[in-house]
């Protein structure tokens, strides 16, 4: 199941939404919002109030003479209800 | 104290602190006062840092508040709080508190440094990147050790500014353990989570104490010598430079007669007791031995008589037994068979003394008296310098037996190891160690070896440094610049001619302690009672008699010793 979501987001913009208790993952491109929402709250044992996705654009890569595109995935923005929280950094 | 304080009483408290600090005098009672006080001493701090009036407040603060009670002295500065303690061997132990806000403001800028050097991928340079992220990607380990190093850095300079001047230079260590600095660190993210103990041992610059009043130390030296002593040894001394001049001539006509010079190839083996013959005795074989018969005496005792007679070519063996005050003691009642075989014989034939010499004996001079003028007067002088040098080394060691002083241990250590430095350096130039034999010599185990053997001698050197600072300092012997640039001009001229590279500033610094250490001396050698005692009998006489000899035996000569001071003593058992 975990294989589904490939890695939470961390960037500039993913730490800004973090503040709203808001978290980034890049999930498999099958999954529907309802299948997400439900997956994070069995993973995570949060509850989420909101998802939305979009597909970032696919991205080229070139390898020798051949032309490929890197594997697609879905990103979503899951608000979680205000108490919850993700541990994205796990204490080392 | 209340965290809702309004900013009137903020100010309410700063008057009461100041109050506080003012009185500086923490009675038991009031000591647990001062301490809950100090943390909001930081308070303040934090929230008044800004204010102008506030630092040069501080500034001042810092300079006139300690207490003392017993040998404890407990006082704030700058937010950080230390316990003082005394303890022998002129050691100090400061046990530092910071408080858990001043480390958390360590920790804070800590924290901006490594803001602005971090890359991480998604993040554009010294954008907001969240705590736990950066902390992750320097290592917290790294992030509470780079904490700890600051909060140090800035602690000790405050934690030791009350002993700062008397403290010795690095001779600070940090006592605790840093696991239990780093337990004031905990938090996951390395932030402070309580005040941070730690404990600063420094050695500091003795208190010198006297038991008894320097300036009426009285002393008892025995002369160097007198003018009987002189003249006789200016005597020895024509003599030699006569005998260096004197003409060796081959005899072949008959055996070895005492006063000849033999040159002789000669070996000794210790005689075991049954007879046979036992090992070799070390350092006496010799292949080409010149013996000057004359000094046989000054070996063992019956040397010269077993050789009167023997004709060049000729060889023989004798047994002598070596007497009880023979210097090596393994060899004390052995008897040595010595073999000996004569390779050349000559008889030593004195320069008469006359104007004629004067020039060989000394140069520049051209009769027989102005030699012995010029050299009565330099003996003169050799005598009373010597007399001097006793006089100062007999006070330099009752000034350590009168100084109450507890020499500091880094002190001492470092003496110690100095002492070590010095004696290798001497064995090094003598040749006596090879280059594998100075390696292990120079180990730390060995160093340490030696300074804990030697601790008396060092610790009393110490004392003896301390106590001459002292009286420089008390008695106002400075030594003014001229006499400064002088000796160091002398000193690089010396070296110069000697060939010796040379760092002016050291040299600076070496020409300034001995001249300060020479003024002392002269300032006791003027102030304290010195009693002079005549030359002990013993010295005078034997002196006298190898004169005598001189005079007794015309042409026949000894050594002078003023020449030849090691008395040129061809084997040693060593």
């Amino acid at each position: 199941m975990i294989d589904l979501v490939k890695y939470p987001v961390i960037t500039e913009k993913a730490a800004r939404f973090l503040e709203n208790n808001q978290y980034t993952f890049d999930v498999d491109l099958k999954l529907t919002k309802t299948k997400i929402k439900s997956l994070i709250e069995e993973l995570f044992e949060v509850k989420v109030i909101a998802v939305s996705t979009h597909r970032p654009p696919r991205k080229k890569r070139r390898i020798g003479q051949f032309q490929g595109y890197r594997p697609r995935y879905k990103r979503v923005l899951i608000t979680l209800k205000p108490d919850d929280s993700i541990p994205l950094f796990p204490e080392s | 104290m209340p965290a809702t304080m309004t900013s009137t009483s903020l100010r309410g408290l700063k008057q009461n602190l100041v109050s506080v600090n003012r009185q500086r005098v923490v009675t038991s009672a009031a000591a647990p006062k001062a301490r809950n006080v100090c943390p909001s001493v930081s308070h303040l701090r934090r929230t008044q840092l800004s204010s102008p009036n506030f630092v040069t407040f501080t500034a001042h603060r810092a300079a006139a508040k300690f207490t003392k009670r017993s040998s404890q002295i407990i006082w704030a500065n700058s937010g950080v709080m230390v316990e003082e303690s005394f303890e022998p061997g002129s050691h100090v132990v400061l046990k530092v508190t910071v408080p858990q806000s001043t480390c958390q403001q360590e920790y804070n800028s800590i924290m901006k440094e490594l803001k602005k050097d971090v890359s991480i991928k998604g993040f554009r340079k010294g954008a907001k990147i969240p705590q736990k992220l950066l902390i992750q990607s320097y290592g917290v380990k790294n992030v509470r050790a780079a904490v700890i190093e600051q909060m140090l850095t800035n602690a000790i300079p405050k934690a030791m500014e009350s002993v700062a001047k008397r403290a010795i230079q690095d001779s600070e260590k940090i006592e605790t353990d840093l696991k239990e600095i780093e337990e004031a660190f905990a938090g996951a993210d390395a932030s402070p989570t309580g005040d941070a103990h730690f404990s600063i041992g420094v050695d500091v610059v003795p208190e010198v104490k006297w038991t008894a009043p320097y300036r009426s130390m009285a002393v008892e030296v025995e002369e160097a010598g007198n003018e009987g002593t002189d003249a006789a040894k200016v005597k020895l001394m024509i003599h030699g430079r006569r005998k260096e001049l004197g003409e060796l001539r081959i005899v072949s006509d008959r055996g070895l007669e005492v006063k000849d010079v033999a040159v002789l190839d000669f070996k000794a083996n210790c005689l075991n007791e049954d007879g046979s013959l036992g090992d070799e005795i070390p350092g006496v074989r010799n292949p080409n031995w010149q013996l000057d018969t004359l000094d046989g005496a000054d070996f063992l005792p019956g040397i010269v008589d077993g050789l009167v007679g023997m004709k060049p070519g000729e060889e023989r063996e004798y047994d002598l037994v070596f007497p009880e005050s023979w210097p090596q003691a393994s060899l004390v009642g052995v008897t040595g068979r010595f073999s000996a075989k004569m390779k050349e014989l000559f008889s030593k034939e004195l320069p008469p003394l006359e104007d004629d010499i004067a020039d060989k004996l000394l140069p520049g001079c051209t009769t027989i008296a102005e030699v012995e003028e010029k050299l009565a007067m330099a003996q003169k002088q050799s005598t009373f310098d010597q007399t001097l040098n006793k006089v100062r080394e007999a006070l330099t060691q009752q000034l350590a037996d009168i100084v109450d002083v507890d020499p500091p241990e880094y002190l001492v250590q470092e003496q110690g190891r100095q002492m070590y430095s010095i004696r290798l350096l001497e064995m090094q130039q003598k040749g006596q160690v090879s280059q594998e034999a100075m390696q292990t010599l120079t180990s730390i185990d060995m160093v340490n070896n030696f300074v804990g053997q030697n601790r008396e001698d060092a610790a009393r050197l110490v004392k003896i440094t301390l106590a001459t600072e002292a009286i420089q300092e008390l008695e106002k012997l400075e030594v003014t610049e001229e006499e400064l640039q002088a000796g160091v001009k002398e000193a690089i001229e010396d070296m110069v001619a000697n060939g010796m590279e040379y760092d002016e500033d050291s040299v600076k610094g070496q020409t300034q302690e001995l001249i300060s250490g020479q003024k002392v001396l002269d300032f006791l050698s003027s102030t304290c009672k010195v009693d002079l005692l005549p030359m002990p009998k013993e010295e005078e006489e034997e002196i006298l008699a190898k004169a005598a000899k001189i005079e007794g035996e015309q042409g026949v000569l000894e050594e002078g010793p003023a020449l030849n001071p090691d008395g040129s003593i061809m084997f040693k058992f060593d």
